[in-house]
């Protein structure tokens, strides 16, 4: 199973390098959500004053998650259009590939593309609103549950979606509501990891090592049955 | 258990599509209504009807991807209606549909070299179905997006070349192919029996269809049309499974 699920995940991150979405689409879409969210809380953003920093770096681990939330939904969209197109996804059904595998495969492919995105809009994100890091270690490991997690609902909503008029809106409207807990979590977690308020400490950071673990579980189980509802 | 078709004086064998009463519903309306039929194994069956008629729901349901409705079905030996068997009955049937399955930003290679490695079989066997259906090898590089309609679909075929399933499901095959082609898929579905596969397809070529098939099945309103069953040609050893 783990095997196909890795031939799935190659196959999905090969189309997207040929295709380059993410880079030439995705990123700098998010990148221009990231500094409009800045402009939006605070119009001096880029001046040197005091309130307008406290202020955008109240808000900035939130600012980030609900841009990272809108990739999210690039990316699971364009993991099913792909087998939409051309009823790939028929295809796999027919083949001897496990559900399961197909699940694990586009979460592994989605989560590397999450993660690759979220190194980007980080590292802008740390520059533009000229945040402080107080944990690195803290900051990756939220950074990686969070993308497991959000693939993982994802996926798992994609297939809810798949085969329906208009399975974008469906995902978006099905998956906001259903990530809420991970988007507070990671959020609480990076601003931990950033202004190093450890009342709570690895707290929220593995409570998202919770939620990845038990949203992989859900989808592993479910998803056979939720693509051939589809 | 499958029911026994007569096979003459061969004796008995078990039916490779055994159809009884079956009906299946799209959306509600029933796209099959009461259908039954046999089609013994190496078989080849031609499956006519106008738009709607229900050819191509019958193939999607005989691959498992439409749900039995009421009745009783089994291909290949494997219960239909029992929804927990699709992962074994699909790994003995396989489907070209009017959707070719092919991804169209992978490569003619790399989509059939993922094809041959999700259904466990040697990536030796590309090659070999890609000189079956006669697609040049100038195109193996290619993306699909790149090819013609008709080297798309004899890239489809090789799929199914590759798979070796029991029970082919044919949906238009003949669709966007010139005469090489068609004269492709004609050897393919005779090679297919000559190994030991079954093939039930549709197309709107009547003449082909017939020239090919070992009976002719009319369906008309999502039911076969009774007399519609023609009797085999004793020439091809054709069993009559009515």
């Amino acid at each position: 199973m783990l095997s196909d699920a890795w031939r799935i995940a190659v196959k999905d991150l090969t189309i997207e390098l040929r295709t380059r979405l993410l880079l030439a689409q995705v990123a700098p879409f998010s990148l221009i959500v990231l500094i409009l969210f800045g402009f939006a809380v605070s119009p001096d953003l880029l001046v040197e004053s005091e309130a307008a920093r406290s202020l955008i770096t109240q808000v900035a681990p939130g600012l980030f998650w609900v841009t990272i939330l809108f990739v999210c939904l690039f990316t699971i969209n364009r993991s099913f259009s792909i087998e939409a197109r051309n009823g790939a996804m028929t295809s796999l059904k027919l083949s001897a590939v496990d559900a399961s595998a197909i699940y694990l495969g586009k979460v592994l492919a989605a989560v590397f593309q999450l993660f690759v995105l979220q190194v980007f809009l980080g590292t802008v994100a740390f520059a533009l609103y000229r945040l402080p890091l107080a944990d690195f270690g803290m900051l990756f490991v939220t950074a990686i549950a969070a993308s497991v997690a959000l693939a993982a609902i994802g996926v798992l909503y994609g297939a809810v979606s798949f085969g329906s008029q208009t399975p974008e809106t469906l995902n978006a409207l099905l998956l906001l509501p259903a990530v809420s807990p991970v988007m507070l979590a990671a959020t609480r977690s990076s601003e931990i990891a950033t202004f190093g308020e450890n009342s709570v400490a690895w707290g929220w950071a593995l409570l998202l090592i919770g939620m990845a673990a038990f949203y992989i579980s859900v989808g592993v189980l479910m998803f056979e049955s939720l693509l051939e509802d589809s | 258990m499958a029911r026994k078709v007569s096979k003459g004086s061969e004796g008995l064998f078990d039916a490779a599509v055994c159809f009884s009463s079956v009906v299946a519903t799209l959306n509600g309306f029933p796209a099959l209504s009461g259908v039954s039929l046999e089609v013994a194994p190496k078989e080849i069956v031609f499956l006519r009807g106008g738009n709607g008629a229900g050819k191509s729901t019958m193939l999607r349901l005989c691959a498992g991807l439409i749900p039995v409705h009421s009745g009783s079905a089994r291909v290949a030996g494997v219960d239909v209606s029992d929804r927990s068997n699709r992962r074994l009955l699909r790994s003995k049937v396989e489907l070209l549909g009017h959707e070719l399955g092919l991804y169209e930003d992978l490569s003619v290679i790399e989509n059939l070299e993922f094809w041959a490695d999700i259904n466990r079989v040697e990536r030796s066997s590309v090659r070999l179905a890609l000189e079956k259906v006669a697609l040049p090898e100038r195109t193996y590089g290619l993306a699909v997006s790149e090819l013609s309609a008709g080297q798309k679909r004899r890239c489809s075929l090789a799929k199914i070349i590759i798979k070796r399933p029991q029970i082919w499901l044919l949906d238009e095959p003949y669709a966007g192919l010139d005469t090489g082609g068609v004269a492709i898929v004609d050897s393919l579905i005779t090679d297919a029996r000559h190994a030991g596969a079954t093939c039930i397809f549709t197309s709107h070529d009547q003449k082909r269809g017939q020239s090919i098939a070992d009976r002719t099945v009319e369906l008309s309103g999502g039911e076969i049309v009774p007399t519609s069953t023609l009797p085999a040609p004793p020439q091809k050893g054709v069993i009559n499974a009515e």
